[in-house]
């Protein structure tokens, strides 16, 4: 991205009426270039001073080029860092090789404390990609975050897009699979917090505040009319912009459907307010979906029309063929079965999570 | 507030004052009432004079006015700086304790609710009870940390007394906690809402009375219907105000069974109060007429209010007891209990004598006319376990 494009995608920013605005540093790996992302920060903390609005920035880096002064870079803008960890050093290497056939590991290892030192100790989260390889592994994977000390994990199946797709049979599985595999894990990591240690599950964490909590999450992937456009927006480094990452790996491959516009050439109002995102944001309500439509999880659901787009042709999608729905059916299946054997000590748990606080301070 | 009687003498009209215990007043502390056990009211400077002895009429006639006879329990128990109001039918009322932390203003008698376990039923009001109000606040001393609690009657219907009150509040002692004891009803409104909050006490907390979940239970137990419709508004008004709410549900016979539904529905609709508070009932006034009606043993109640507790507490919301003695109360839940009865209508009965949490228990009314059969003293052996 250049400086160029840099500046006016942090003016379309700052048009949204949000009063919250975070941005989020993607790639490739965004420390690449570097001196734009910092351009970025800086000409949005400007345009702040007017705008006033509650500005929060995060980096996604896979940590092999981070300096100290990076890093102390960070901590001043208060730049939260996301990362990935695919498990203990074989899992992890298995898909994250460097160009030049080095660990990627060693380097994560080498710089996660310097991280902490610098930026702070939870100034880091980590993401994990959940491959073929690492379905009957997520226990040692779950070792591994526990063990670097991380304060939970996230659960989430692999979805069909750019590589991941290309290398389906590789690295995909039947979502039957991911299920069981997670119930297993899921298991194991409630194991872990009754003896007191406190480790969240990220994605029933989400679940379950939508289940028992009046509030709403924030969670783009997960919302009824769809977050894409109107929740999250993607500027790709040429200025165009895309209602979901997703979408941006269609046009890669030469599908320009959710092309919204591009920051040079395109208005505010063509862009945000264009028949393109109305017919998304229109045609994603679970209220008037088949299948979502009389499905009692509903009230806890959200859509995702570019899978659905992906999968099926069209963005309202088909429920009995969909992953995404038979995957968020079981996992609300099986949340609601815990939830109905109403254990005091497995509530504690859940509610430690949702209101980020010590088990020992939750329960009576 | 503490009252007690005695024989008044030379006076018709209701006088207020600053206690003094001294028989000079001394310059600059306003009007001031003469309070002794001696039988000789000589004094100087003060408008007149407060005593336990038994002093015939014909050695006080063309003294200051005074009031004689008034026990001598009561008398001890007044100090320099407290506000004394003095009726001529002989009753002495304490209208400001400076060393109590449960200071109230009873801002009117008049209510628009008929609640059924009401302690303190609608009256009219007398008539200068504004006057005494306002001349109270006047002179609480600028230091003063007690906090100011204004209840009644429901004080919102009394908007420009009220109004005053909290401006003559917030301009003498602005940094103490002020709670306003209301039904929210008058909240509805969001102007008359908007009205009060633009006062700006920085620390006032609305405590607002809720008794259901549904309105068919508490229109009921308020005795008005379409009430809670308004409270809800009202709440909901508070929070767009931005202003700190707490939340209080006397526990009765008519509502025990949902306190669980109860807390779900405050933590669904009202997530942003401060505070919950589950309170014992008084038995007395109307709510002693219907006792037959609202009264259920706090022991009946108990597994509903340890549910409706743990409930809250897992949401992170915080959460009290109050009115309710330890030895009721499940071991769990003394972490919620609180000292709530004003100290002025507090007591232990005998039975409490060998507690050893009597120091800390929050004790009983003195008004109530029945108590839970279930009170025992807890020993040094209970708590062991």
């Amino acid at each position: 991205m250049s400086t160029k494009t840099a500046e006016e995608v942090v003016r379309m920013i700052f048009r949204s009426p949000s009063p919250m605005i975070k941005i989020e540093f993607q790639g490739g790996e965004p420390l690449l270039n570097w001196e734009v992302v910092k351009h970025i920060i800086e000409y949005a903390e400007k345009l702040n001073r007017i705008a006033s609005k509650y500005l929060e920035f995060v980096l996604c880096t896979n940590l092999t080029l981070v300096t100290e002064d990076i890093l102390a870079y960070l901590r001043l803008h208060k730049v939260r860092i996301s990362t990935s960890l695919d498990g203990p050093k074989p899992l992890h290497d298995l898909h994250r090789i460097k160009r030049d056939g080095n660990s990627s590991y060693d380097d994560f290892l080498r710089n996660l404390p310097l991280v902490r030192s610098v930026v702070g100790q939870d100034a880091c989260s980590p993401l994990l990609t959940i491959t073929r390889d690492h379905l009957p592994r997520l226990r040692s994977v779950i070792d591994e975050y526990l063990d670097k000390g991380f304060s939970g994990i996230f659960l989430r199946a692999i979805n069909p897009y750019g590589i991941a797709k290309t290398e389906w049979t590789t690295l995909g599985y039947p979502i039957e699979d991911f299920v069981s595999a997670y119930k297993d894990a899921f298991a194991y990591i409630l194991e872990i917090n009754k003896s007191g240690h406190r480790f969240i599950e990220f994605y029933a964490s989400l679940l379950l505040n939508r289940i028992l909590t009046p509030f709403s999450t924030g969670f783009v992937d997960l919302q009824s009319p769809s977050g894409a456009g109107i929740s999250g927006v993607i500027y790709d480094y040429n200025g165009d912009v895309f209602p979901t990452d997703e979408s941006r790996m269609l046009a890669r491959s030469g599908d320009l459907s959710f092309y919204l516009g591009n920051v040079h050439s395109s208005n505010y109002e063509d862009i945000f307010g264009g028949m393109r995102l109305r017919e998304i944001t229109r045609q994603t309500c679970l209220e008037v979906l088949p299948g979502c439509a009389t499905c009692f999880y509903q009230l806890y659901c959200g859509s995702d029309p570019i899978r659905n787009y992906a999968e099926s042709g069209d963005i309202i999608g088909h429920r009995p063929s969909s992953d995404f729905c038979k995957k968020n059916m079981q996992l609300f299946d099986f949340l609601f079965d815990i939830l109905r054997a109403n254990d005091k000590k497995t509530l504690d748990v859940f509610w430690s999570w949702i209101t980020n606080r010590d088990i020992k301070d939750v329960s009576l | 507030m503490k009252q007690a009687r005695g024989v008044a003498n030379g006076f018709s009209e209701h006088i207020i004052g600053i206690v003094s215990r001294s028989r000079f007043r001394l310059p600059f502390h306003g009007t001031s009432v003469f309070v002794t056990n001696s039988s000789s009211l000589k004094c100087s400077g003060h408008m007149a004079a407060v005593s336990s002895a038994e002093i015939p009429t014909k050695y006080v006639l063309g003294r200051a006015p005074n009031i004689t006879s008034v026990p001598c329990e009561y008398i001890e128990d007044l100090h320099n700086g407290d506000i004394l109001s003095l009726n001529p039918d002989g009753r002495v009322t304490k209208l400001w304790d400076l060393r109590s932390r449960h200071n109230v203003i009873f801002v009117t008698n008049l209510c628009d609710c008929r609640c059924l376990a009401c302690p303190q039923p609608n009256a009219p009001d007398p008539k200068d009870i504004f006057a005494q109000n306002k001349w109270t606040l006047k002179h609480v001393p600028r230091g003063s940390t007690s906090p100011i609690t204004f209840t009644g009657g429901e004080p919102t219907l009394k908007e420009k007394e009220l109004s005053t009150l909290l401006e003559i509040c917030k301009k003498r002692v602005c940094s103490v906690p002020v709670f306003l004891l209301t039904n929210g009803r008058r909240l509805s409104n969001f102007e008359f809402a908007k009205r009060i909050a633009d006062i700006n006490i920085p620390n006032l907390t609305f405590c607002v009375s809720i008794y259901g979940d549904v309105d068919e239970i508490h229109d009921y137990c308020v005795g008005a219907k379409g009430a809670f419709q308004e409270t809800v508004r009202g709440l909901h008004n508070l929070a767009r105000l931005n202003k700190q709410v707490e939340l209080r549900i006397v526990i009765i016979r008519n509502n025990y069974r949902r306190l669980l539904q109860i807390a779900e529905f405050i933590y669904r609709n009202f997530p942003f109060v401060l505070h919950v508070a589950f309170m014992g009932m008084e038995s007395t006034g109307k709510a002693w007429e219907n006792i037959k009606e609202v009264w259920v043993d706090p022991v009946e109640y108990m597994s509903q209010l340890h549910a409706a507790i743990q409930h809250l507490h897992h949401r992170n919301l915080n959460t009290s007891i109050y009115n309710l003695p330890f030895c009721l109360l499940p071991r769990q839940l003394w972490p919620f209990s609180r000292d709530s009865i004003s100290d002025w209508k507090k007591i232990l009965l005998p039975i409490c004598s060998p507690c050893v949490l009597r120091e800390k228990c929050p004790g009983f009314f003195t008004t109530s006319q029945i108590q839970s059969s279930y009170i025992h003293p807890i020993s040094d052996s209970d708590l062991r376990i």
